[in-house]
């Protein structure tokens, strides 16, 4: 069986469960020695604006009162915050971040608008080609 | 030597490549696309593809949010 070269993760919810995961795959996989190319899409876009990351995440309907105590535990477990690992993933290993160009075009935002993480703007030509040998997600 | 101009203002990813390889798929080796796009994802995608398909990224401009991309066609086996 061939082995996949990385992972390649769409995040196109941005609701704290999905965040945190996030965080963990690309730092697990930054400790792994392999590459990670992330696709931000979707309601997770404003998380990854200027400031984006003080934000609070998307609370899915019907989870408002798991949401909170998930953050409270968080909080106290003292989870660093998905932000500050993509940040030291993307110091460590081979991390690229990418903006979706079309909800990119759609809310109007150009590479300026967001945080310093994020590679550029580019489309599903470019995300899929550096995808090809790597394991895909969908968040 | 042909020149193709493909015009895909106002059509969003994956629009611009559709439209570039829908030009390519006529083109023959020496010839050139000059792609022009307003999706800001036109120039990365258009790189990531002329370098997974062998054809040669010339270069883009930029102007008023519009791209204009050239791409000199090398990859087409004979």
């Amino acid at each position: 069986m061939k082995m996949a070269k990385g992972l390649s993760m769409v995040i196109s919810t941005g609701t704290e469960e999905k965040m945190v995961m996030l965080g963990v795959l690309t730092q697990t996989e930054v400790k792994l020695e392999m590459p990670v190319r992330i696709f931000v899409t979707g309601t997770a876009l404003p998380l990854f604006l200027k400031e984006g990351s003080a934000k609070v995440p998307v609370t899915p309907g019907g989870f408002e009162g798991y949401m909170k105590e998930l953050r409270e535990g968080l909080a106290r477990i003292k989870f660093e915050g998905w932000h500050e690992l993509l940040k030291n993933s993307i110091r460590d290993g081979d991390v690229k971040v990418y903006a979706c160009s079309l909800m990119s075009s759609a809310m109007n935002l150009r590479k300026d608008d967001f945080d310093s993480m994020v590679e550029d703007i580019v489309g599903a030509t470019n995300f899929m080609i550096q995808s090809a040998e790597n394991q895909v997600l969908v968040l | 030597m042909a020149t193709y101009n493909v015009d895909s203002r106002g059509t969003a990813c994956p629009g611009p490549i559709t439209d570039l390889i829908r030009a390519y798929r006529k083109a023959q080796n020496g010839d050139e696309i000059v792609l022009v796009a307003n999706d800001p994802g036109a120039v990365p995608d258009s790189k990531a593809w002329c370098e997974r398909t062998r054809n040669q990224f010339m270069g883009s401009k930029e102007a008023d949010r519009i791209f204009e991309i050239t791409i000199k066609v090398t990859g087409k086996k004979a």
